[in-house]
């Protein structure tokens, strides 16, 4: 019986079902299996079939999955609209990310030292982190490798593409802050194409492990 | 048991679900049960597919849910929101409609206006 649920919730989240959404449902099931299992007892029905004939009650698994699936409201945002969830969330996230940290920067009231911090964040630690978080959205609700995959190949390319460059004022100089495409020049295209690589590796590694982890987790629960 | 009717199903499990509910709230098994009294089994659902029904009726804002301990366990009841009362209204007049519009058909009446 626990298996049977595992197995439905599995294949609801692999379905695009919300997790909120799949979780309840299974709760609600596993209650009503327990309600059914006491009206046949009290029926007093054989005790051998008690819960052969609920289940039958209750439904088959695929029929319990596909009412569920079929409910296109039910859906995770990742799986009824994957363009915006994978594709243009992470890089508008990028974008407005880049650009409140630079907003920190001209409220600072000194540069020095709140400079690099910005930049290493939203070069380095901003397209990373945000690949990790669609990382952890991909395994958690069992999607398709397909999205899951593009987003990070589109989120390490804007990554890469716009960079933060700070200059320091100096008696001679004002300073400035610059949110810039990195793509103009022949020098440029080959630092971009290292962050790019920089970037997959660093998301693409940990999605890889973890899809590899979770396959093997529900190949030992199906086993069992 | 009687069997399933899925193919005469389409919009009939949000109508009675809404219509039950509105004698007071309910949790899934009780609206099941409730299903199958009020309609002598002639409307039977494979029990468990009323969850997905009630999710989308909530997500849609006809009916809310809370959570309930009685005797013990914990239960999810659902209960008619007033955009449900609504809802109600129009199905239920959709609901009339069509079958008397296949009632005429079958009496051989024709000329049924189109619901």
């Amino acid at each position: 019986m626990q298996s049977l649920f595992d197995g439905l919730s599995e294949q609801l989240l692999r379905g695009g079902v919300g997790r909120r959404h799949a979780r309840r449902y299974v709760a609600e099931l596993r209650d009503h299996l327990d309600d059914l299992i006491a009206e046949e007892r009290e029926a007093g029905g054989g005790a051998g079939g008690l819960e052969a004939r609920a289940l039958a009650r209750l439904g088959s698994a695929e029929a319990l999955a596909g009412a569920m699936i079929a409910r296109r409201e039910l859906k995770a945002w990742s799986a009824s609209a994957p363009v915006a969830a994978w594709l243009v969330a992470p890089s508008l996230a990028l974008a407005g990310g880049a650009a409140l940290a630079m907003a920190g920067v001209v409220a600072a009231s000194t540069w020095i030292g709140s400079a690099d911090g910005v930049v290493m964040f939203s070069n380095a630690v901003l397209p990373v982190g945000l690949g990790w978080a669609l990382v952890a959205l991909a395994v958690r609700q069992r999607s398709a490798p397909v999205w899951p995959i593009a987003g990070l190949v589109v989120l390490a390319a804007a990554g890469a593409a716009l960079q933060v460059e700070v200059s320091l004022p100096s008696a001679a100089a004002h300073g400035e802050i610059d949110l810039a495409p990195t793509l103009a020049s022949l020098p440029g295209l080959a630092g971009f194409a290292e962050r790019v690589a920089l970037n997959l590796a660093l998301t693409l590694a940990p999605y890889i492990g973890l899809s590899l982890r979770r396959a093997a987790q529900t190949g030992a629960g199906r086993a069992a | 048991m009687a069997a399933t009717n899925p193919s005469f199903m389409n919009g009939v499990p949000e109508l009675l679900v809404l219509r039950l509910l509105r004698n007071g709230e309910m949790y899934g098994y009780q609206l099941v049960q409730a299903i199958r009294d009020e309609t002598g089994e002639v409307v039977s659902l494979g029990e468990g597919v009323v969850y997905p029904v009630l999710h989308a009726l909530e997500k849609s804002g006809a009916i809310t849910s809370r959570r309930r301990a009685v005797g013990g366990r914990s239960r999810i009841y659902y209960a008619l929101a007033p955009a449900g009362v609504s809802r109600l209204s129009e199905l239920t007049s959709l609901w009339s409609r069509i079958t008397g519009a296949v009632q005429q058909v079958l009496v051989g009446e024709g000329d049924a206006e189109p619901v």
